[in-house]
C-alpha cells in the first residue's frame, strides 16, 4: 500500500503528508481534521467511492468450492472513531466532528484509511 | 512461515433441544485440548484462542487465560497466544490483564503471545457497557499501560480516561522480558498499519487472500521501521492472515467433512451481528433448515467471484466458504505459497467449527503436519532472513517469536 508521499493530486499529497506530520507531532485533532478534508474532496470528485456505512449483513450465500481472490475491498468511513458522516437528499456526504480529541490509534485509522481512498481515487 | 491453529470453541445448540446436552461444553473444551496436545506434538507453532462474551454457540471461550494454562501444562513446545484479550478497562482491569499474562508465561516457561484488540458486537462490550465509540481509545489507553506494568517496579499509577489507579507493583512478572511479544487483532487494513506504526504484531482476523496480504506487507513494513512511538517497550513485527483449514486425502473428502463447520462458523457471525435473543436462540438448528433446505432443493447457483463490499458483509461471505485451506494436501499446499510468497508470518487456521467431528479433526490436523507443512518450515529461513533485511537499522528492542 502506498505512502502519502505517493499521491500525485498536490491538494491530497500536501494534506495527508501533514497529516502524517501531525501525527507524529501528537497533534491528532489535526491529522484528523486534514482526512476529513481530504475525504470531502475526493466525495466531490469521486462520489463512487463512498460507501455507506455498514448495510445489514447478506445471508449467508450458499457454499461453493471456489476460491475467492480480491484485494482489499473498498470500505465505507469508519464511523465509530469520532467523526460521523450522513448523506443529504442527493447523496452527498457530510461529516461531522462528534469530538475535539482523538487519540493516536483513531487518527491514525483516519489516516491510514482516507489515504487508502485517495490512492484508489488516484488509480482510477 | 509459521503455522498456528486457532479455537473459537464453538458449540452449536443441539438440534433436538432448546439447551446444550450437560456435557456439550466439557467435551469441547477437553477435545480442543487434545487436538492442542497433538498439534504440539506434530510441530504447530502456535495455538491463538480467542475472548468472546456471551456469544452462544459462535464461542464458548470467555476465560482463555484459563483454557491457555490448561493447554501449557499438556504441552511442551506450542506457543500459546491470546487471540486475543479485550483490553477495554470495563472488560478486563488492565492490571488484571498484566497479572494474567505474566502468571500465564510463567506456567508455559515463556510461551506466551500477547494478542489484544476491543471487542467487536454489541451483545458482548455491551455486556460491559463498553460503547463502540469508546473502545479503539480505550483499548489504547489499557494495552499500553498494561505493557508498562509488566515492566517498570513499581508502576507509577495512572490517571486515564478509561481506568485509573494508584501507585503499585504489578506482580508476578513476565518470563519473557521486557514482556511479550504483542499483538493486536487486525481485519481492517488501517489497523494493520496502526499495528505498524505502534510497533506490534498485525493478528489478521478477516480471513484475508493473499492479495490482501500482498498489498498490506509493503506498508506494514514500511510504518514498521518507522516507527517512533512503540506501544511497548520492545517491538513486535508481525503479520498474521487467518484461514478456516481442513485437510483430506481428497478435496472431496475435505469439503464432505469440513465444509459444513466453516458454513456454521459463517452463519453464527452473522447472526451475531444481528438481532439475538440470550439464552433462547438455536441458531445451529436455523442453520440446518436453510442449509438442508437449499441441498433438497439443489439450488446451485453458479459460482462467483465476486465479494460484497461491505466490510462485515465481506468477512461473513469468506468464512462461510470453502476458501483456501480445505482440501487435498496439494490444494492447500499450492495455496499457502502464495501467501509464503507475499511474506506471510504466520498462517492461523480456524479447525474446530460447527458439527466438525473431534476425530476428523484430529486426522486434519495430522495430515496437514505431514503433507503441507514441512516444505513451509524449511524454507521459513528465508523468510526470517527477509525479515532481518527489512528491520535492518531499526533501533528498538526487537521481541518476536517469529
Amino acid at each position: 500500500m502506498p505512502k502519502p508521499t505517493d499521491l500525485t493530486d498536490p491538494f491530497f499529497q500536501t494534506m495527508l503528508v501533514e497529516a502524517e506530520q501531525a501525527l507524529d507531532k501528537g497533534d491528532y485533532l489535526g491529522t484528523v481534521r486534514r482526512c476529513v478534508e481530504v475525504y470531502s474532496r475526493i466525495a466531490e470528485q469521486r462520489p463512487d467511492l463512498i460507501l455507506r456505512p455498514p448495510n445489514p449483513l447478506m445471508p449467508l450465500p450458499p457454499a461453493r468450492s471456489v476460491r475467492e481472490v480480491r484485494r482489499n475491498a473498498l470500505q465505507p468511513w469508519p464511523v465509530r472513531l469520532g467523526v460521523g458522516i450522513s448523506f443529504d437528499d442527493q447523496g452527498k456526504p457530510h461529516l461531522t466532528f462528534e469530538k475535539e480529541e482523538f487519540s493516536l490509534s483513531e487518527a491514525a485509522s483516519y489516516l491510514e484509511y482516507t489515504l487508502d481512498v485517495a490512492i484508489r481515487a488516484q488509480r482510477g | 512461515m509459521k503455522f498456528g491453529i486457532m479455537f473459537q470453541l464453538q458449540t452449536p445448540r443441539p438440534i433436538d433441544a432448546d439447551q446444550w446436552h450437560e456435557h456439550d461444553e466439557l467435551n469441547i473444551y477437553h477435545e480442543a485440548l487434545e487436538q492442542i496436545e497433538l498439534a504440539d506434538k506434530l510441530g504447530y507453532d502456535y495455538v491463538f484462542i480467542t475472548e468472546h462474551h456471551f456469544l452462544e454457540e459462535y464461542c464458548h471461550s470467555s476465560a482463555p487465560e484459563v483454557f491457555l494454562a490448561a493447554a501449557a501444562a499438556r504441552t511442551k513446545n506450542i506457543r500459546l497466544g491470546h487471540g486475543i484479550v479485550q483490553m477495554p478497562p470495563k472488560q478486563n482491569h488492565p492490571a488484571r490483564v498484566a497479572e494474567r499474562i505474566a502468571a500465564l508465561d510463567l506456567v508455559s516457561r515463556g510461551r506466551v503471545e500477547f494478542g489484544t484488540g476491543e471487542g467487536a458486537t454489541t451483545t458482548e462490550i455491551g455486556g460491559f457497557l463498553t460503547s463502540h465509540q469508546e473502545k479503539k481509545q480505550a483499548w489504547e489507553e489499557a494495552t499500553r499501560e498494561c505493557l508498562r506494568m509488566m515492566t517498570m517496579v513499581p508502576y507509577p499509577g495512572y490517571e486515564g480516561k478509561y481506568f485509573s489507579m494508584p501507585e503499585r507493583n504489578v506482580i508476578p512478572k513476565p518470563l519473557q522480558k521486557p514482556h511479550p511479544p504483542v499483538w493486536v487483532a487486525s481485519s481492517r487494513s488501517e489497523t494493520v498499519m496502526l499495528a505498524a506504526r505502534l510497533g506490534i504484531g498485525a493478528m489478521g482476523v478477516g480471513f484475508e487472500t493473499p492479495e490482501d496480504t500482498e498489498e498490506r506487507v509493503t506498508r506494514y513494513w514500511e510504518l514498521m521501521r518507522a516507527c517512533r512511538h512503540p506501544i511497548g517497550a520492545a517491538i513486535n513485527p508481525g503479520l498474521i492472515a487467518g484461514g478456516n483449514m481442513f485437510c483430506a486425502k481428497t478435496d472431496e473428502e475435505a469439503v464432505k467433512k469440513g465444509l459444513s463447520g466453516a458454513q456454521f462458523f459463517g452463519f453464527v457471525f452473522g447472526w451475531m451481528h444481528g438481532h439475538t435473543t440470550y439464552g433462547r436462540d438455536n441458531v445451529y438448528r436455523e442453520f440446518r433448515k436453510r442449509a438442508d433446505a437449499e441441498d433438497s432443493a439443489q439450488a446451485r447457483e453458479a459460482a462467483t467471484e465476486l465479494e460484497p463490499e461491505d466490510e462485515s458483509a465481506r468477512v461473513l461471505y469468506r468464512m462461510g466458504r470453502r476458501g483456501m485451506f480445505m482440501g487435498s494436501p496439494k490444494f492447500i499446499r499450492d495455496n499457502i505459497r502464495q501467501y509464503e510468497a507475499a511474506h506471510l508470518d504466520i498462517l492461523n487456521l480456524f479447525c474446530q467449527c460447527g458439527d466438525r467431528k473431534h476425530e476428523d479433526i484430529m486426522e486434519s490436523l495430522e495430515l496437514f503436519a505431514t503433507e503441507v507443512m514441512p516444505e513451509f518450515k524449511d524454507r521459513h529461513h528465508l523468510q526470517q532472513k527477509w525479515r532481518e533485511e527489512q528491520l535492518d537499522g531499526v533501533k528498538f528492542p526487537i521481541n518476536s517469536s517469529i
